[in-house]
């Protein structure tokens, strides 16, 4: 890789987008409006909320698959591809110019959204607004990536639009925006899945003090599951969700689980409430009654 | 450059015992109906064709080498610049790409003689001034060899002369260049031709024994009758 052609190549990429003030036009409002539009359906309210800051996440990785593979296939199809594998510029530049020209322009556009949606439409959230600009920043990129990986297995341009549900769909229903990740069944969650197999062995040691010793098993779990059966800080990131999900920031817990999941000492307490809700699940009785809910 | 190739695309055999050698600073036709292979035999050339089997040297190096990347221009058959650009644009682009200033690339455009329309973007232009702007882009950096895939084909004749005067000065500041053509009266204007069919290599002459050895009038006609000649041995 060499600077000064990945430099001209970041360069020539932004010029043909700003040749097109179309496209521009639309990177830059077209998620705003649907915002707006979301703002009216709901009225606003906390509902509005959860669902704008999920959409925070979604928009730009949409937006920025679309115009990603589109431009990488358009790069294909007409030649100057070929015509650039016989200069000196590696595949390495071209996709990397490709990756930051695209993340540039999907971080004007969610600096757009977030002003948007804070200062117009009104969105709160718990932490530091910055966070979630930082989210969709990453969420656009992961657009690049899959719209720089869908460009690979599509031929036309018709096949590369197509290639939107199948890669971005599942991330949608995935991301906790329609079922929270808690309520998402064993094989459906990748959050919950890992909380289950974190939660295994501890599953093992609780079952049989709790049918031998009842009440007093169920205390002193209470009581580890606060001060030792927090996992260690890296397992906490293990399993928390992906930023991309939005489950970050449209939790229906929203107001505690935002700055929870990033903070590694919340983010301990939350995995061992996920923990002991599970234990508890395990047991052959509920009637021993603990309530493990940490955040209540 | 030699060459002794076979190439597959897809499974299918494209070329077959493909042997010669061009000179370096001759202009080379490569002459054949379409589907022949003329473009394989160019992609295999400028290195973005594996080749199946044989030995292919292009100025004493593999072809797609990081040292040959500064020697060779390459025109594909459609017009690959950036369309939404303009040739000022794109010419400072691909000068960038190879380590030339923007006057190099300026300079491309002047003899491609678009410097008139340096500022206008590439899908403004008519066909003719697009493949011009597609050829200044190869031609930045004086590169030693030229591979031109179908540069003149549905153009005007006027525009064709004006394409291979650009082309001929290019020949004689001492570059190799390689030009494909499915217009067999292209051929006269080259010092030898590759005739192609089938992906076979029916005979490498120059134009004035192509016309001797087969007693035609017309390099139409003196394809044909090479072909036919060919068929009933």
């Amino acid at each position: 890789m060499s600077a000064r052609i990945l430099g001209a190549t970041i360069r020539r990429i932004l010029q043909q987008l700003r040749a097109d003030p179309r496209t521009v036009a639309m990177i830059i409002a077209v998620p705003a409006l649907l915002l707006t539009l979301l703002y009216f359906i709901y009225g606003g309210g906390p509902v509005f909320n959860r669902i704008a800051l999920t959409m925070l996440g979604i928009l730009p990785m949409l937006v920025i698959f679309l115009i990603t593979s589109v431009a990488m296939l358009r790069e294909r199809t007409s030649g100057t591809l070929e015509r650039l594998l016989t200069t000196p510029l590696h595949r390495a530049d071209l996709l990397a110019a490709y990756g930051i020209a695209f993340s540039l322009a999907a971080t004007a556009q969610s600096v757009v959204l977030v002003c948007v949606s804070v200062w117009a439409l009104g969105v709160t959230t718990a932490g530091p607004i910055v966070w979630v600009l930082l989210v969709a920043a990453v969420s656009a990129a992961v657009g690049v990536a899959t719209g720089l990986l869908a460009s690979a297995f599509a031929r036309t341009e018709f096949q590369a639009v197509q290639f939107m549900p199948l890669v971005i769909g599942p991330q949608i229903y995935l991301c906790g925006l329609l079922v929270p990740h808690s309520s998402m069944p064993r094989s459906a969650g990748p959050r919950r899945h890992t909380a289950h197999d974190v939660c295994r062995p501890c599953a093992h040691r609780h079952r049989r003090p709790a049918v031998t010793d009842g009440g007093r098993a169920a205390k002193r779990r209470n009581t580890r599951g606060v001060r030792v059966g927090g996992p260690h800080p890296r397992r906490c990131f293990d399993a928390a969700p992906n930023p991309m999900t939005a489950e970050i920031l449209g939790d229906s817990r929203l107001q505690r689980a935002w700055t929870k999941d990033l903070h590694p000492v919340r983010s301990a307490c939350r995995l061992s409430w996920v923990r002991m809700s599970h234990c508890r699940d395990l047991r052959p009785s509920s009637r021993l009654g603990a309530r493990g809910n940490l955040s209540t | 450059m030699h060459a002794t190739l076979d190439v597959s695309l897809h499974g299918n055999a494209v070329l077959h015992d493909l042997t010669f050698d061009v000179p370096a600073g001759a202009v080379v036709g490569l002459m054949g109906p379409s589907g022949c292979g003329k473009t394989t035999l160019m992609r295999s050339i400028v290195g973005v064709q594996r080749v199946a089997s044989g030995e292919l040297t292009v100025l004493g190096q593999r072809p797609g080498s990081a040292a040959l990347q500064h020697d060779v221009g390459y025109v594909t058959q459609a017009v690959s610049v950036y369309r939404e650009l303009t040739v000022s644009q794109n010419a400072t682009y691909f000068a960038a790409l190879q380590g030339h200033s923007r006057d190099s690339a300026d300079r491309a455009i002047a003899a491609v003689g678009l410097a008139d329309l340096a500022g206008r973007r590439v899908d403004r232009l008519s066909g003719g001034q697009a493949s011009r702007a597609s050829l200044a882009c190869a031609l930045i950096g004086a590169p030693a060899l030229l591979v031109l895939d179908e540069p003149t084909v549905g153009l005007d004749p006027v525009t064709r002369e004006e394409i291979w005067s650009h082309l001929q000065s290019v020949a004689a500041r001492g570059a190799t260049l390689l030009v494909s053509s499915h217009v067999m009266d292209e051929a006269a204007r080259c010092d030898s031709v590759l005739l192609l069919r089938d992906g076979r290599l029916l005979a490498h002459l120059s134009p004035a024994q192509l016309l001797d050895r087969t007693a035609a009038s017309s390099y139409d006609e003196a394809f044909l009758r090479l072909i036919r000649s060919e068929e009933t041995p």
